[in-house]
């Protein structure tokens, strides 16, 4: 009986052992790459951050602060394809960080070629900065749910598109609708925002348009960084459009501000 | 290169017409004890090296010229029967073929076996005793499982009776119950099939070589049919398994004229954790299925069949407080029903109509005190096929018919009620869909035979049409009698997609059409192999390659919400795969040892614009080596043993590498990403496993029952069901918190009893 008894031990033992353990990936080691981020604004001057990735399995990357990864002294400028001037960059401290800034404000429907190098290295990139659209007009509904008292409110912004493209629009710098196939036509963007409870409220409402590249790294980014947690994800991949490294040289513009009033 | 096909299919029909002969021998094929008919039983005349094949409903046709001949009527796993004819007049022969006993061997004639002999390739006629004789897991017996211990086919995750057939997706795999398809064949999140043993008849598996009768599914087709129910008298099985218990009752309604089969399976679970949960708590997990068959044999020319099936997963859980009422009720399951009719227009001519109707369907329900949401998903179709057979002569077998369905598609459909208020969303999808085809398999010569179709696909959504032509082409040279090369070309178009939310097989996963964006899917296969059987067809033998080119294969973008995203075209990328390999297959039939060993070498990838920087990557289900072996061993009438073993590559996964900081997040703050290498780079370790199992059989007088000890993963290998890369891992030497793959291995060593019987 006692045999019985420890054969059933055991197999217990080997059922509920079995379940989930750390492996070891046979990978290749990493090589660190230079990340670039920079995100065009017409009417203002560039700003550039510029950094290295690190290994994701080194006890190293436990610090996720910018500032140890980055790259100082590097030579960093863009050119303005359609002037042919060029704006060179000067490391600067933005609070605790380390940025590169243009002096050149940016100008909408201008093409930009970066250069950077480093350590004998070169990284290149090209954007194109895309034209503003108008807001035509706002709609909103009151929604049930309140937050801290405060209530909730779903806008629903009307504007008509731009011909050319694809455009890539957004209220939210997360969640981008195309034009595809639908150039020139009345577009629709929908964003629900918890308010103060103060009336009357005013909201300005403003519209992103960005290029293709821009959309895609920030849809991706967002939702690589939503699903970072969770093991039954897909992996999502971001890529950027940095020759020579990883990140991002895009461009957005906004659009006017269009004001909304809610009275009591 | 259409003309060029309707030109040599014209040649090859006429060919065979201007060579018809004078008198016609037709009828069934049934086996002796059960009235089933066969299917895939041959008749052979020696003498002319000349024979014919039961169709799927064990009629046969062969029109000869000579008043005096020898017939052999075979199938496998039936003794042989000799006649002898004397051919002055059409005749009417209907055979009766025995079963084989246990460890008889019968010398079947000179004719080698259908595998060498037919201008068919990538076909596996799937041993139904196998189902019931290896371990499974928790005893359940799974064709699904069986299937992929083929060559060319790969396993899903561990314990999933999924598979990918020759580097095609998992939604490639056109499944068929007695014509019906159907489009989630799993239970449990796919640890098992829905396909009950005891009520399936005949499997067939077709990788390659289609016949131009099936289409609609780029890789592969799984043919089922359901058995008729015994024609001669009442019987019955059934089994009490560690997590379910099924029976099977069939017996004639009218003797020989009428018969029925009805089957049932469900498990228990949650039967026995009811007593073990909180008060005011419930919660369970059940699946279970529904076969039903009837035919009726009006005439010697008419015959109907109507059969059905209904299976479903439920799941549900609910915690009642006073003041407090939530509960969550997830079920998804499958129904179908056909109904067809046969009919002999003449001796030479054979035709079935049927009638179609399918159903899947996945629904949440969600109760939050006054909040109360229903969520569905699902297909229906509704539709009519006729397929007819006609013999004009012993060279010439040539199938031709059409298809229409009717389906309706629901992505997702919302709705709900909040208090005294009500909201539904909903987008449903209604699509045409139909078919024509030709197919003649014509015997030039006694070396040489081909299988030459033609299939038209047409679709209908939103005003998008796609019209297609799929030309099926398959050549057989034969080195000898029991030696044969055979080659085959064939093109297949998908018109409905499979967008599923991870590599494992959830109900959430949905199915939509083709549309203005979303193009059919298009598949070109070609293969070649040599076929040979020795010691009298006691061993098959093959080896086969093949290379298939896959268009408008579709991934969609990496995070999209599939399930209530209205416009999932857009989010949707669309590419190019390709596969190729090596299949070997070595196979025993008849003696007190069968079984069965395999080996696939390949290669299967996939190219997106939009992903891996536009470079080709090696799909998920990309395995190098594939190796299993299986075995049954009667020992003696008492006892037997069987043993499966399986090795194959790990699967493949992509992982990130490095790791990276952009600004953003907000003022100040920064946002980590990921660097991952070059998609799907990675394998995870090699997966293999040993199942063991011995069964004891008792014969009584009046019923014959067994006990059976199976163990599943013998050797309690931790194969991966899953790898995740966990980001906050806290290392227990160190104490610091970093990122760590983990493992998930669900299936250790699993020992169960199970008892079986029938009468």
């Amino acid at each position: 009986m006692k045999k019985a008894y420890f054969f059933i031990l055991i197999l217990c033992s080997i059922i509920l052992g079995s379940c989930e353990k750390n492996i070891t990936l046979d990978i290749p080691k990493y090589n660190s790459k230079p990340v670039v981020f920079s995100v065009l604004l017409p009417g203002r001057p560039p700003q550039l951050s510029l950094s290295l990735s690190q290994s994701y399995y080194s006890y190293a990357d436990t610090d996720t602060s910018v500032n140890n990864h980055l790259i100082t002294n590097a030579r960093v400028y863009i050119t303005d394809l359609n002037t042919n001037k060029t704006d060179t960059f000067k490391e600067d401290t933005f609070g605790q960080k380390k940025i590169y800034f243009g002096k050149q404000n940016i100008i909408s429907g201008h093409s930009y070629f970066l250069h950077i190098s480093y350590n004998g290295k070169t990284l290149t990139a090209q954007t194109t900065v895309p034209m503003p659209v108008k807001i035509d007009h706002v709609d909103y509904v009151k929604l049930d749910t309140t937050f801290y008292g405060g209530p909730n409110y779903e806008f629903q912004v009307y504007f008509n598109d731009l011909t050319g493209g694809p455009n890539y629009f957004t209220l939210d710098m997360a969640n981008f609708i195309s034009d595809a196939g639908l150039a020139g036509k009345q577009l629709e963007l929908k964003e629900d925002l918890y308010l103060p409870l103060v009336y009357p409220i005013t909201v300005q409402v403003l519209v992103y348009n960005a290029n293709k590249e821009t959309s895609d790294f920030l849809t991706n980014s967002n939702i690589q960084a939503q699903n970072a947690n969770n093991p039954f994800s897909e992996p999502v991949i971001v890529e950027g459009n940095i020759n020579g490294g990883l990140g991002l040289f895009g461009a957005m513009t906004q659009s006017p501000f269009y004001t909304v009033v809610i009275p009591k | 290169m259409k003309q060029l096909i309707l030109t040599l299919f014209v040649f090859f029909m006429i060919t065979g017409v201007v060579s018809a002969q004078k008198y016609t021998i037709s009828g069934y094929v049934k086996d002796a004890s059960t009235g089933e008919v066969l299917i895939g039983a041959s008749l052979y005349v020696p003498k002319l090296k000349l024979g014919a094949v039961t169709n799927a409903y064990g009629f046969y046709s062969l029109t000869l010229n000579t008043d005096s001949i020898g017939l052999v009527i075979r199938a496998m796993g039936y003794k042989a029967v000799y006649k002898k004819i004397d051919l002055k007049k059409d005749i009417d022969l209907n055979v009766n073929l025995q079963t084989l006993e246990l460890g008889e061997v019968v010398i079947v004639g000179s004719k080698a076996s259908e595998n060498v002999e037919k201008p068919q390739m990538g076909v596996i006629d799937v041993p139904i005793t196998s189902v019931k004789e290896l371990p499974a897991i928790f005893g359940e017996k799974d064709l699904f499982k069986v299937l992929q211990l083929l060559p060319g086919v790969q396993a899903g995750a561990e314990g999933s009776a999924g598979f990918y057939v020759r580097g095609g997706g998992a939604d490639e795999n056109l499944i068929l119950l007695d014509e019906a398809v159907i489009y989630n064949p799993f239970h449990m999140a796919g640890f098992f099939s829905i396909f009950n043993g005891d009520a399936i008849k005949s499997v067939d598996l077709y990788k390659g070589g289609f016949p131009a009768q099936y289409g609609g599914r780029l890789s592969s087709i799984i043919d089922i049919s359901m058995k008729d129910g015994n024609a001669e008298s009442f019987h019955g099985e059934g089994g009490i398994g560690l997590i379910s218990s099924r029976l099977m009752l069939e017996g004639p309604i009218v003797k020989n004229k009428a018969t029925f089969m009805v089957s049932a399976r469900r498990t228990y679970l949650d039967l026995l954790i009811k007593p073990f949960l909180p008060q005011g708590t419930s919660a369970a997990y059940y699946f279970y299925d529904l076969n039903a068959k009837v035919n009726y044999i009006i005439s010697e020319k008419d015959r109907v069949y109507l059969s059905g099936y209904m299976g479903a997963d439920v799941l549900s859980t609910s915690l009642t407080n006073p003041g407090d009422t939530t509960g969550v009720g997830v079920s998804w399951g499958n129904k179908s029903a056909t109904a067809r009719w046969n009919h002999v227009f003449s001796p030479k001519l054979f035709a079935n109509t049927t009638f179609i109707y399918d159903d899947y369907n996945f629904s949440i329900n969600e109760q939050m005190n006054a909040l109360q949401a229903k969520i569905t998903s699902g297909i229906n179709d509704v539709g009519g096929k006729i397929d007819f057979d006609w013999f004009p002569s012993p060279l010439n077998h040539v199938k031709f018919g059409g298809i229409y369905t009717y389906s309706q598609f629901i992505p997702s459909l919302v709705e709900g009620q909040i208090g005294n208020t009500g909201f539904a969303n909903e987008q449903v999808k209604y699509v045409h869909n139909a078919a024509v085809y030709v197919n003649d398999e014509y015997t030039y010569s006694e070396k040489w035979s081909f299988n030459i179709g033609l299939r038209a696909p047409y679709f209908d959504y939103k005003q998008t049409d796609y019209f297609d032509v799929e030309p099926r082409f398959t050549a057989k040279y034969s080195l000898n009698k029991t030696t044969s090369l055979k080659a085959s070309y064939v093109m297949m178009y998908q018109n409905i997609h499979l967008l599923s939310n991870s590599s494992i097989s959830l109900p959430t996963d949905i199915w939509i059409p083709s549309s203005n964006i979303v193009k059919p899917e298009q598949s070109q296969q070609v293969s070649a192999g040599i076929f040979r059987n020795f010691l009298e067809n006691a061993f098959e033998t093959s080896a086969e390659i093949y290379y298939k080119k896959s268009n408008n294969v579709i991934e969609y973008q990496p995070g999209t919400d599939i399930f209530f995203n209205p416009n999932i075209d857009n989010a949707l990328y669309f590419g190019q795969g390709w596969s190729y390999g090596l299949e070997l297959f070595v196979k025993k039939n008849v003696g007190k040892f069968t079984g069965w060993l395999g080996y696939t070498l390949s290669w299967a990838n996939l190219q997106f614009a939009q992903l891996n920087n536009g470079a080709a990557f090696p799909a998920t289900y990309d395995r190098r080596h594939d190796f299993s072996v299986t075995g049954i061993y009667n020992f003696n009438k008492n006892w037997s043993f069987s043993g499966v073993f399986i090795y194959e590559t790990g699967s493949s996964l992509t992982v990130p590498l490095g790791t990276y900081i952009i600004p953003g997040n907000g003022p100040g703050g920064s946002t980590q990403l990921l660097d991952y290498g070059s998609m799907n780079f990675y394998k995870l370790p090699p997966y293999n496993r040993l199942d063991i199992g011995i069964k004891y059989t008792r014969q009584h007088k009046k019923y014959e029952d067994e006990w059976r000890f199976d163990v599943y993963n013998a050797y309690s290998r931790q194969n991966p069901y899953f790898v995740f890369i966990n980001p906050n891992y806290q290392d227990p030497n160190s104490n610091i918190s970093r990122a760590a793959a983990v493992q998930i291995s669900i299936f250790p060593i699993i020992p169960t009893f199970s008892y079986n019987f029938k009468f």
